[in-house]
């Protein structure tokens, strides 16, 4: 695959899709820091965005060699649907960190407890929703919503295991 | 027999109370109308109001077009590949591939598929031309006037060459609109700023040809154009400005675009054209509807049922959802703006979970909206087709949401009191 984007994309494509992704960690990295103020969250914010990333890759380059999948233009898409998903879930994160900051100790439980429901409410939304799409299609475009529909999920719990690696009860 | 008035206590109040009550009807009303515009087939109910959804489906076309070069040099193609690309990229073309392979010692071979639903013509022109330009001045011996050689105007060997090439103009400016010209007519004009270390001589180059008629070569053939007279002691910094034979702004784009776009150097020239079969995710949005709609209302009844928001909650957030897709469905019904009906229902899957996090928590609202924003700004400028067609919807979409989430708020809690 990134033989073909080497080979195959113009270096236009490449560059402005290179500054596309840091521009769009750059943002997200600020808009963290200034709502939160917090480095924890920072830190779970840049992990969450790379295991995104990581975990898209990987899910393209299982679908096409075990599954003879072809990559076409379509799956720019699915980034972005992920990308956006992330972002509301580590804004309902944030949201809720900043509506309980002002207490001296802040409960990490309810924030996990908190991140579960939210992590439940998007996988419900994304398997339904989906899965009313998927009945219509077929083909290629019905295996790039599958996909997406899969990493959706699979990133989102990727998200509440790791609010339970970086927020642990002190 | 005498008729007696009776006010209440506060008339102000009961008079404000009416009216809101006359506002919340109309509101209701226009909320019921564009829920009615939005849903599918109800455009067959009225025959003196077309909004039918207009799909893009019909209007895409597949090519595949091969053309030569003639370089082997690998930097050089991959310039060619960035301009071509970056041309039909910036046009809006959904879907680009473009290969290149070497076919001889001296020359190569691209192959350049599209997907679009664009004007052919159109991409046409961006494929097919190299775009080289150059300013040329006319040969003196040369008798420009002469009836039995009209073309004699248009032909490069004609003229002579200068120093001024594309080598020379950080960018040519092609304003969106028509500019009046001299003899009251309105046309596309093309300026033609130099780099900053080129303006001077620039001007001192128009300052000696001025009045004259020059050229403008472009892959060999010339468009004549008047140097403005200019005053010698002129301290203006002088711009070649030339008319651009377009009558559309999409075609005065197309023209900026094979400017602007980066030179190709070496020869190139349009082989082969070959109708490709179209890539369509073609879907009946009829069922998808009603398929989208009953996953919704799943969604929220689960919700509801197991408790996991309240239900002042669900209701303004299935509301907002509701009227936030109606009025656009409903403006793109009644505007006849073609969709993709695949990336709408993407779009709207998004928006339906979007709607529901930030109803749910209020204080990730700004963050949610304001990055997401953002990051669809981002997407829309330096994205490849799809996706710029994609973040440019959910940025519509997102902006509406926010106003449709105020609106019901309002509604709910005015209703309620009422």
């Amino acid at each position: 695959m990134i033989k073909h984007m080497l080979n195959n994309w113009s270096i236009y494509q490449q560059i402005t899709l290179s500054l596309l992704m840091i521009f769009i960690i750059a943002l997200l990295s600020l808009g963290v820091w200034l709502f939160s103020k917090n480095k924890k969250f920072l830190l779970f914010a840049l992990t969450s965005m790379g295991l995104c990333i990581l975990t898209t890759f990987l899910g393209f380059q299982l679908a096409n060699m075990i599954f003879d999948i072809s990559i076409n233009y379509l799956f720019f898409l699915t980034p972005i649907i992920i990308l956006a998903i992330n972002i509301i879930y580590i804004g309902m994160s944030i949201g809720y960190y900043n509506s309980k900051k002002m207490q001296k100790y802040p409960n990490y439980k309810d924030l996990r407890k908190e991140f579960g429901k939210d992590s439940i409410q998007i996988s419900i939304f994304t398997i339904l929703l989906f899965t009313s799409f998927l009945i219509f299609i077929d083909g290629l475009a019905f295996s790039f919503l599958l996909l997406t529909a899969i990493l959706l999920v699979l990133t989102t719990w990727i998200n509440f295991f790791l609010v339970r690696i970086f927020f642990k009860d002190e | 027999m005498k008729i007696r008035f009776k006010f209440s206590k506060k008339p102000k109040q009961n008079i404000n109370k009416i009216l809101k009550s006359i506002l919340l009807v109309l509101v209701g009303a226009i909320f019921i109308s564009t829920v009615l515009i939005s849903l599918p087939l109800t455009e067959r109910i009225s025959d003196k109001v077309s909004f039918n959804l207009s799909t893009k489906n019909k209007d895409y076309w597949s090519k595949e077009y091969v053309v030569s070069v003639n370089t082997t040099d690998k930097k050089e193609l991959r310039k060619i590949k960035q301009i071509i690309y970056k041309r039909l990229r910036n046009y809006g073309v959904e879907k680009v591939s473009i290969f290149s392979d070497v076919v001889s010692d001296t020359d190569s071979e691209f192959r350049i598929v599209v997907n679009t639903t664009k004007d052919k013509e159109l991409v046409y022109k961006l494929v097919s031309n190299q775009h080289s330009f150059e300013i040329v001045t006319r040969k003196k011996d040369v008798n420009f006037d002469d009836t039995e050689n009209p073309y004699a105007i248009t032909m490069r060997d004609n003229y002579e060459d200068t120093e001024w090439d594309y080598n020379d103009f950080r960018t040519v400016y092609i304003p969106k609109s028509k500019l009046r010209t001299s003899d009251g007519g309105r046309q596309f004009f093309a300026i033609f700023k130099p780099w900053t270390n080129k303006q001077s001589a620039l001007t001192s180059f128009l300052k000696n040809h001025k009045g004259e008629l020059l050229g403008l070569d472009i892959d060999s053939f010339v468009y004549p154009f008047q140097v403005q007279d200019i005053d010698e002691d002129s301290i203006n910094q002088e711009t070649i400005t030339i008319a651009v034979y377009v009558e559309t702004e999409e075609e005065a784009r197309v023209t900026s675009l094979l400017y602007n776009s980066g030179h190709i150097k070496v020869p190139y020239t349009l082989k082969e054209e070959i109708n490709r079969e179209t890539e369509i995710i073609s879907l009946d949005y009829v069922k998808l509807s009603i398929g989208l709609a009953i996953s919704l209302l799943t969604s929220y009844l689960y919700m509801l049922i197991f408790k996991y928001s309240s239900k002042e909650n669900l209701l303004l957030s299935l509301f907002t959802t509701v009227i936030t897709l109606s009025i656009y469905l409903a403006y793109l019904k009644l505007t006849h703006i073609a969709v993709d009906t695949f990336l709408l229902a993407i779009q709207f899957i998004l928006m339906m979970i979007f709607i529901k996090a930030v109803s749910d928590n209020q204080d990730s609202d700004l963050f949610v909206s304001l990055i997401l924003i953002l990051a669809f700004i981002l997407i829309s400028l330096l994205g490849t087709g799809i996706m710029m067609t994609f973040a440019q919807g959910m940025i519509a979409l997102i902006a509406l949401a926010k106003v449709s989430s105020i609106l019901t708020r309002w509604y709910i809690d005015n209703v309620k009191k009422i």
